[in-house]
């Protein structure tokens, strides 16, 4: 009844103002001629975003690492996240709001002792710091999201197009794969982008688990703030913010406006 | 019809598998969840009871000598100013998010699909680079110290390595996880118990004392509880925002783990976040039990 009193709105204003400030200072300030941390004022210039793709610490940590690392962790947290979905929603399984819970685990635990529990187990096999031990990480962290999206998606399917398919001479596989999934493609596609944007924006499980090898975008930018560098962070930081953001416009666009929160 | 259902039971007769269907669907995330999550978890309690050895990390004589450590001066400190952070930090997500969520939930379509966009994307964007982006501000050289100079008024701002700026940096990171779960929970408030009390003359204060805020407090716990979690166990942001006087206990077992390679220490430090966490954790399930029979309550009567 209040959502239209003005109090309220500048409140709202202000909030989103806190919220969104870090992000456009940082966007601003990647575009700025001089090598101080200032916002353009008089002229635009692309320089940093020259010194990014060209600085070989930069841009493999985008190409060679984040990027690679995101796309497996999201195709393996896609997969495994469908199927838990799917059995939540179709077999009847015992206190089913408990094991719900379970799964939502990665969510919960801090991810630094993720990270660190992770790292002590990978030092002790001689595995520490390789792509795939990352990318283990990473899919855990994206599962709950694909879980969460793609269980909207079934929740949100007339079974008596199943139940058609069915009396039409599909066996309840075939049913399932031919005309559910199809169905839901768009939410099995937003979950995908949701556990790629988990994997391709962490840095908590990443400083624990990333080795000299392997060294995350993330990574690569708190490190460079730590040797106080040149408006190139600001650079690498715009990329991903305009990558994260592009996909989630995606996901609006896909899923519905309420985004499955 | 008849022919149709019967072609359905021949089906049914035929399809009986050995496995259950939930253990091809439930297991892999099952097996996964287990191998990657519980058990290194377990793997780094059971560190935590081992002796510190400077050739082997960690040798087989058990002890207690790492969870007696914590009680010295310096770690008590850094323990009690991680749990200070914290609570501030979700007072703030909560006197911030309340409102907005009450927005959110109550605006149209069209504005729902833009503030959503608008908390979700600086949600998703990396610590690292919103950690930045309040340095590039708060800074002695920052944003607006700069304009602050410009207008005449001198370089004042001088909070960065203090903690007020780490629990800035922490409230912009925990409201989005404060909001979404108190969103959902006013959405679910039907808009005519608000003109119902209003017509009934209750004033903007009442409704929300008396309506607003009991049927959304299962909302604001789960995100309280998010938002505190997240504060608790940070290390990018006080790195980056405390300097060397406002270290947190993520701090301290990055550099236990890393650094100093006495993950039997480090072990026990995550012990006892772990221990709070689960704590937490199983009040707020119970809480949420109270909270919403109490929110049904309200409903029926």
């Amino acid at each position: 009844m209040y959502a239209k009193s003005l109090p309220l709105r500048i409140f709202v204003f202000v909030t989103f103002v806190f919220l969104l400030a870090p992000i456009v200072v940082v966007v601003l300030v990647s575009f700025n001629p001089t090598s101080a941390f200032k916002i353009p004022t008089t002229a635009v210039s692309f320089k940093w975003y020259e010194k990014f793709f060209s600085l070989a610490g930069f841009r493999d940590s985008l190409f060679l690492i984040s990027l690679p690392v995101a796309v497996a962790s999201s195709v393996v947290a896609t997969a495994i996240g469908t199927l838990a979905a799917t059995g939540l929603q179709r077999s009847r399984i015992f206190a089913r709001d408990l094991v719900e819970s379970f799964f939502m685990l990665p969510l919960l635990i801090p991810s630094i002792l993720l990270g660190a529990a992770l790292y002590l187990v990978y030092s002790g096999m001689g595995l520490a710091g390789s792509f795939w031990t990352i990318v283990v990480g990473h899919s855990l962290l994206g599962i709950p999201y694909v879980i969460k999206v793609v269980g909207a998606g079934l929740a949100a399917v007339d079974k008596r197009l199943e139940e058609a398919a069915i009396s039409l001479g599909c066996t309840p596989t075939q049913a399932f794969i031919r005309v559910v999934l199809p169905v839901i493609r768009s939410s099995i596609l937003s979950g995908a982008i949701f556990a790629f944007i988990v994997s391709f924006s962490d840095i908590n499980l990443a400083l624990f688990i990333a080795g000299p090898k392997t060294t995350t975008l993330p990574i690569h930018i708190y490190s460079q703030i730590f040797w106080e560098g040149d408006p190139t962070i600001a650079a690498a930081s715009t990329t991903q913010i305009f990558i994260v953001g592009g996909l989630l416009l995606l996901i609006q666009r896909l899923f519905n406006v309420r985004m499955s929160f | 019809m008849t022919s149709l259902s019967s072609v359905v039971e021949t089906h049914d007769h035929k399809a009986t598998p050995q496995v259950p269907l939930w253990v091809w669907l439930l297991g892999p995330y099952l097996a996964f969840l287990v191998l990657a999550l519980l058990l290194p978890i377990l793997y780094l309690a059971s560190i935590s009871i081992h002796t510190y050895s400077a050739q082997k990390i960690w040798s087989d004589i058990l002890t207690l000598q790492n969870y007696a450590k914590l009680f010295d001066g310096y770690y008590v400190d850094v323990l009690l100013r991680t749990l200070r952070i914290g609570l501030v930090t979700t007072l703030a997500c909560t006197i911030l998010g309340a409102p907005l969520a009450y927005w959110l939930g109550r605006c149209s379509r069209k504005m729902l699909a833009v503030g959503l966009f608008l908390i979700v994307v600086p949600m998703m964007v990396s610590t690292v680079i919103r950690a930045f982006g309040w340095m590039i501000l708060l800074g002695r050289n920052g944003l607006i110290n700069q304009a602050s100079v410009q207008l005449g008024f001198g370089r004042w701002l001088n909070i960065m390595n203090t903690e007020p700026a780490v629990v800035i940096a922490l409230v912009q990171i925990c409201l989005p996880l404060m909001v979404l779960p108190t969103m959902a929970a006013v959405e679910k408030i039907p808009m005519s118990l608000e003109e119902a009390a209003t017509n009934l003359g209750a004033a903007p204060f009442q409704l929300f004392r008396r309506i607003l805020l009991p049927l959304a407090s299962p909302g604001l716990a789960s995100g309280a509880l998010l938002s505190f979690v997240v504060a608790i166990s940070v290390v990018v942001t006080p790195a980056l925002m405390g300097g060397r006087t406002n270290r947190m206990v993520g701090n301290e077992i990055y550099d236990q783990v890393i650094t100093a390679m006495n993950w039997p220490f480090a072990s026990a430090m995550a012990v006892v976040l772990i221990v709070i966490v689960i704590f937490l954790l199983a009040s707020s399930l119970a809480l949420g039990r109270v909270l919403e029979r109490r929110a049904n309550a309200r409903h029926v009567t």
